[in-house]
């Protein structure tokens, strides 16, 4: 693949009973927001850990870059921002003497990014790193790694601790990245910003990659749910002899639940407008649905 | 008589801090939401359900018992799951579980045992060494083992992945089914949105918007967005007198703002022409939510 | 409504306290018997090397009665020794030496019942009183002659001194330590600073962690989330800080008194007793503190910055006001004006000296005004702790 920045062939660590994870293959474009859904405990941080070359594989590799993950840690974190699944801060006073030292670190000098995040997120860095509540210390751990403004983001379950207003305004962050160029690499289990955000999704149970899914396709899903609500007993009936695309109904609402192909969604009006309707509602897959569903597959 | 009310319940912290003048009613039966970010007043209010804090003025009652004074009692028919689960340390979760029992009074454990199995938990692990997931799980059990028939919950399913966060939704459901009253404060959408019959939304203190959940779902404006086949099909629907939310002619396709009530319509309009694609763009919980708190929202000075 | 509400006391509670601390207290109170047995073995040491001192006294007095013998021998040809002193039954001729010898000099007050208790203080020990009076002969033959380096007169005064220096003792010291009472500041330094230090420690970390430490945390939040009452939450603490301390003290003592009746020789159990119980009330004045301390503040730090700060003062300021004690001061230990710090420490009414008067006799009661004015400290504290507690907002 041309543009691919992360690849990941076959990537395999084993911790035993189970756990671990168990050739991963994963293709990462640039440019683009993948995203990496899971439960606890599925893989999602061994998976990201390997890509920061803090673990090495037991088989497999990942390449960033056309770099060995492993072997040349280092180089590849030149261009890496990292947002880690547990926040552990060192001893220091403030959050502000944190960022310093990170700024330090990276040799940043022009601190106006930094604090272009510190708005946004409306983080107040001066308090006490031990008396930080969760979502100020989350916070504060995105923009300690968003500070270098690095073109490839690797963010493990980055709004955990965060409030809907601050989940949004991270979105927001994760959209001017993402119009910038960068690659983003975000794993999570809040379904509403994947959808909102990522372009691909994969899956991960139980150490494997049970499915990968362009976030497009389902968004433009090739068949259509409607609910549809009529006014009257008669018109209701008459709906249900005429349109034969019934997925499930309700007498006593006067509800019934059509699916069809896209393509033949006209037919569905030209029937409808014969009749007097209350409500049309749309049923969307969500990425819940969806995942509910091949998880449930796996299961007993 | 309700069975929880809060009046007027005003409690002020200083530097803007507290709730003002919050009412709230909660019926036998129904599952109430409470939804706001961090810091709005949520756990200040089930505090003083609680009777762990005293009103300043108004009043919290249950049962038509003042909290505060009986808080005591009236954790008898209360199952109260805190917002952050802070286990005592040194002990198993059997330990824990044992002492919680004697302290309720709890002489019949087939309840506790069947919520064991239900959530699949085995406390016999050193709190320590629970992960988040597990100590919510055990904090679950003893808050319902005397089976209450009251349930207030703070933010249940925080930090759960989707599997247990399900779980735990379809528990509520069950004990909704069973006629038990619930009381949540939450800002995970998700949770209130498959859960909750009536939803107050606050803000620095105040409480609002209340409204009934199903009428949020079931909205009667409506916003759709139809996809044409040709330029001509587009141009023809364009003339027509709807309130138009955004065009976008490049793509063949606009949005419309439509009435329950004119829905017909629009049907009729659109059966006469060529249609691509027809998509509903549904009003969510989180939406709503939003429209309050976006307008003002006041970013920090730049250090 | 059905079930009861707990209102005055928590069984489970006071087990998860038992539980949670015991091995706290399991070591405390084996560090606190090792303690009172060792310093039993150290007074019955002391004891020892008094005996020994009481020795060396009256070998000093001894000799100068012999002293005085001889040269009255050699004045008025006498016959005087002590063997005949022994058998005679008429001591005049004595007494006549002796009173020529007070007349001389001031500092000089020899009595026939003062050589029959030198003596007989000399007998006790292993050596004979034949060897005694030997040795007395070769240094009273030493002694006639002047210096034959120095040219001085060799006085009697002098010769007992460097007698003593010879030994290794400082004769100025053996007059203060004649005057003090070692085995009271021993006592003091005993009860009060050894002591006190390993249950200090317990007070400070189980008085936070009762009631504070849980709010702090937020577990609190469990306990109150069933029909319990605060007022029985506070109730269950309080009884604990007080039942736990007593037993710990009760087993120290008797491990004391089991230790004294096998090191030493007599046994004044009343005091042990009544020192143990004003430990224990100290104890409790303490408890009772950082009780309330742990139910006013709600964060674990201040809570401990204010009982712990206070426990760890009175420890500082007894340890330094005892270099400011009479005792010490004498002997050259201390300074005067470190005796302030008595005054600034609850420890100071906990008065050792006093209470180690008991069963002996004359007994001063001086103790027991400061021992009730630490007891109702205790119950105040205690009594508003709860009543706090019952009052205040939990930020659970």
């Amino acid at each position: 693949m041309e543009d691919t920045i992360i690849q990941v062939r076959n990537l395999s660590k084993d911790y035993g009973h189970g756990r671990g994870i168990f050739d991963i293959n994963l293709n990462i474009e640039k440019g683009k927001v993948y995203g990496y859904v899971g439960t606890n405990g599925s893989g999602k941080t061994t998976t990201i850990r390997n890509m920061m070359g803090f673990i090495k594989p037991d088989r497999g590799n990942v390449t960033i870059q056309g770099l060995d993950s492993w072997k040349d840690a280092t180089e590849i974190k030149k261009s890496v921002s990292y947002v880690p699944g547990e926040i552990a801060f060192p001893s220091l006073a403030t959050g502000t003497d944190f960022l310093k030292l990170q700024a330090d670190y990276l040799g940043i000098h022009d601190l106006t990014y930094m604090n272009h995040i510190i708005s946004m997120l409306q983080l107040d860095p001066t308090a006490n790193l031990k008396r930080m509540s969760k979502g100020m210390k989350q916070k504060t751990a995105i923009t300690a790694a968003l500070m270098g403004d690095k073109d490839l983001l690797i963010l493990d379950e980055p709004t955990t601790g965060l409030d809907p207003l601050m989940r949004d305004s991270f979105i927001e962050l994760i959209r001017e990245e993402k119009e910038k160029g960068r690659t983003i690499f975000m794993s999570s289990h809040i379904f509403e910003e994947i959808e909102h955000i990522c372009d691909q999704v994969a899956m991960i149970k139980d150490g494997r990659i049970v499915d990968t899914i362009d976030l497009w396709s389902l968004r433009h899903w090739k068949t259509k749910i409607f609910d549809i609500r009529f006014k009257g007993l008669d018109d209701y009936k008459k709906f249900l002899a005429k349109f034969h695309q019934i997925k499930d109904t309700d007498e006593d609402e006067l509800l019934c639940q059509v699916e069809m192909p896209v393509s033949e969604i006209e037919q569905l009006f030209y029937v409808l407008k014969k009749f007097s309707v209350a409500s049309i509602k749309e049923e969307h897959i969500t990425l819940e649905q969806y995942f509910r569903k091949v998880y449930e597959k796996g299961r007993g | 008589m309700s069975i929880i009310d809060v009046s007027n319940l005003t409690k002020d912290y200083g530097h803007g801090r507290g709730v003002f003048d919050v009412a709230i009613s909660v019926e036998k039966g129904e599952c109430y939401g409470f939804l706001g970010p961090n810091g709005a007043g949520k756990t200040t209010t089930i505090r003083h359900l609680m009777g762990f804090s005293k009103p300043q003025k108004g009043s919290t009652s249950i049962m038509g018992r003042d909290s505060w004074k009986n808080s005591a009692m009236l954790q008898k028919m209360i199952g109260y799951l805190p917002g952050e689960i802070a286990l005592p340390q040194g002990i198993t979760g059997t330990g824990f579980l044992n002492m919680m029992k004697r302290m309720r009074g709890l002489g019949d454990d087939s309840y506790l045992k069947m919520l064991l199995e239900k959530f699949e938990l085995d406390p016999n692990i050193g709190t320590k060494q629970m992960s988040l997931g597990v100590k919510r799980k055990l904090a679950v059990v003893t808050a319902f083992m005397h089976d209450p028939d009251i349930l207030i919950l703070d933010e249940p399913t925080s930090g759960l992945d989707p599997i247990m966060q399900q779980i735990f939704i379809d528990y509520i459901e069950d004990e909704k089914k069973r006629g038990k009253t619930i009381f949540l404060s939450s800002h995970i959408f998700h949770e209130v949105d498959a859960t909750c019959d009536k939803i107050a939304i606050i803000k620095d203190g105040r409480v609002i918007s209340k409204f009934v959940a199903n009428d949020l779902k079931n909205k009667s404006d409506k916003v759709y967005r139809v996809t044409f086949k040709t330029i001509e099909d587009y141009r023809k629907f364009e003339k027509l007198p709807y309130q138009f939310a955004s065009k976008n002619p490049d793509k063949l396709r606009l949005r419309v703002h439509v009435l329950d009530d004119d829905v017909n319509q629009l049907i009729t309009d659109i059966s006469n022409l060529g249609i691509a694609d027809f998509h509903e763009f549904p009003t969510t919980l989180e939406d709503y939510f939003m429209k309050f708190y976006k307008e003002d929202r006041v970013f920090e000075g730049v250090k | 409504m059905k079930g009861k509400v707990t209102k005055f006391y928590s069984g489970p509670l006071m087990k998860q306290n038992i539980k949670s601390n015991y091995i706290l207290t399991i070591a405390i109170v084996a560090v606190m018997c090792m303690m009172s047995v060792v310093s039993t073995y150290a007074t019955s040491i002391m004891e020892e090397s008094n005996k020994r001192m009481d020795t060396q006294e009256a070998q000093a007095d001894f000799y100068s009665y012999l002293y005085i013998m001889a040269s009255y021998n050699e004045a008025a040809g006498t016959n005087l020794s002590y063997d005949d002193f022994e058998k005679a039954d008429d001591t005049a001729s004595y007494e006549a030496a002796f009173e020529m010898a007070n007349q001389q000099s001031d500092k000089m007050h020899l009595t026939t019942k003062g050589l029959k208790k030198a003596a007989a203080a000399l007998k006790k020990t292993d050596v004979s009183i034949d060897t005694y009076v030997h040795e007395f002969e070769y240094t009273y033959a030493l002694g006639q002659v002047k210096g034959c380096f120095t040219g001085k007169d060799l006085d009697m005064e002098d010769l007992v001194s460097t007698m003593f220096e010879t030994m290794g003792i400082d004769p100025d010291m053996m007059d203060t330590l004649a005057n003090m009472d070692t085995t009271a500041m021993f006592n003091q330094m005993d009860y009060t600073i050894m002591g006190l230090l390993p249950i200090f420690i317990f007070i400070v970390v189980v008085g936070n962690s009762l009631v504070v430490d849980q709010v702090d945390r937020g577990s609190m939040a469990y306990v109150l989330s069933t029909p319990t009452k605060r007022s029985a939450v506070a109730n269950t603490q309080a009884i604990f800080l007080i039942a736990t301390p007593f037993l710990m003290i009760a087993v120290t003592c008797a491990s004391r008194l089991i230790a004294s009746h096998i090191f030493l020789d007599s046994v004044n159990t009343k005091v042990v007793l009544v020192m143990y119980l004003g430990m224990y009330i100290l104890v409790e004045a303490i408890c009772g503190i950082c009780f309330l301390g742990s139910c006013i503040f709600n964060q674990s730090r201040k809570a401990m910055g204010f009982g712990g700060g206070i426990t760890v003062w009175f420890f500082i300021a007894s340890l330094l006001g005892l270099f400011g004690s009479k005792d010490m001061v004498k002997m050259g230990f201390g300074a005067k004006q470190l005796d302030y710090f008595n005054n600034m420490t609850l420890v100071g009414l906990y008065d050792v000296k006093a209470i180690s008067t008991v069963g002996n006799g004359s007994v001063n009661h001086a103790f027991i005004w400061k021992l009730a004015v630490l007891a109702a400290i205790a119950v105040v504290c205690y009594m508003a702790g709860a009543i706090r507690f019952q009052k205040k907002d939990l930020p659970l």
